[in-house]
């Protein structure tokens, strides 16, 4: 014993569809432009400072800016000292790396007391390698977006400074 | 109630084959997230600094963007200024007292001279001493001072180090 046939018409059964070739042939036509021009790795510089004559001449006036000193990080394989002119502000001791944190948070506070201030002085020790001054800087040169002291000149560490 | 019985008539197969409709939906939904992808990394300007493979910079948060100049590639065993390379031993250079590095002045004085010749010639190119340093991770400072103390010494006064951007 068999269904009862349907009384319904059957209607013609179309295939409703996007034509999508023309468009995957645009994407297939992209796709190797794109690839070609991708740039996978940005590299970026930093900038390094030096003072001209002119400049180190005609000096903004310190009274103004609130920046009557001489910044400098020293980095040595064993401290990350902070002075502003001789006076110590910061020492810590290098386990591993640097507590970079640290030395943004102290910069930020200088920064904010002397908002004009653009400059500072990296002192390395020969032995710093050169991934350890990069991080050093970028700690120097911003604190969350924040820009800190952007123009940084390297400078060799005085070997007679008392650490 | 009425029984029904199934029909005993054939039904006739069509004999045409049915159109074949291959289903690329799937694809283009693979294609649009690769392009949004290829567009998100797509540079219009291209690569204005070619890094070796061997070469690995720092990782840096900087945005600045790279500028055209000398290059200068230190890796941790060839020095190569503007794509030649120099036959300076990269570990003698490094312990020595000397603060120049001879041979590298003397190159870097050659193409000082021709970048004055071209600007002396046009005038919308100005010798402005550009230089980028492309330095190895792994070099001290020891090193890198040296090098640029000697690129400041040939005219090349500003300096800038190249850096990988950090995502």
């Amino acid at each position: 014993m068999g269904f009862k046939p349907s009384r319904r018409r059957k209607k013609p059964s179309y295939i409703l569809d996007l034509n999508l070739v023309p468009l995957l042939s645009l994407f297939v036509a992209l796709i190797p432009m794109l690839l070609l021009t991708a740039i996978f790795q940005n590299v970026g510089i930093i900038n390094l400072y030096l003072p001209t004559l002119e400049e180190a001449l005609l000096k903004e006036d310190p009274a103004e800016t609130g920046a009557d000193f001489t910044l400098g990080v020293v980095v040595t394989p064993e401290q990350l000292t902070l002075l502003k002119d001789d006076e110590v502000l910061m020492q810590d001791w290098i386990q591993g790396a640097p507590d970079l944190g640290h030395l943004s948070d102290e910069l930020w506070r200088i920064k904010s007391e002397a908002s004009g201030k653009r400059d500072a002085v990296l002192l390395l020790d020969p032995e710093i390698r050169y991934e350890t001054i990069i991080e050093v800087m970028d700690a120097m040169r911003e604190k969350d977006g924040r820009e800190l002291f952007p123009d940084i000149s390297l400078a060799d560490r005085i070997a007679k400074e008392p650490l | 109630m009425t029984a029904y019985a199934p029909t005993k008539r054939r039904i006739p197969r069509s004999r045409k084959p049915s159109l074949l409709v291959l289903n690329i939906t799937s694809m283009l939904d693979m294609f649009v997230i690769l392009i949004i992808f290829l567009l998100k990394s797509y540079s219009s300007e291209g690569l204005i600094l070619t890094i070796p493979a061997d070469l690995h910079l720092p990782y840096s948060t900087t945005r600045a963007a790279p500028e055209p100049g000398l290059v200068v590639e230190v890796s941790r065993d060839t020095l190569v200024v503007d794509g030649r390379v120099l036959d300076v031993d990269l570990k003698e250079v490094e312990y020595s007292q000397a603060l120049l590095i001879d041979d590298l002045y003397s190159y870097l004085m050659v193409k000082a001279r021709q970048y004055e010749e071209i600007s002396a010639a046009n005038p919308n190119l100005d010798f402005t001493g550009k230089l980028v340093l492309e330095g190895d991770q792994d070099i001290p400072f020891r090193l890198l001072k040296k090098i640029l103390y000697t690129c400041g010494q040939a005219g090349f006064i500003n300096q800038s180090l190249a850096v990988f951007q950090r995502e």
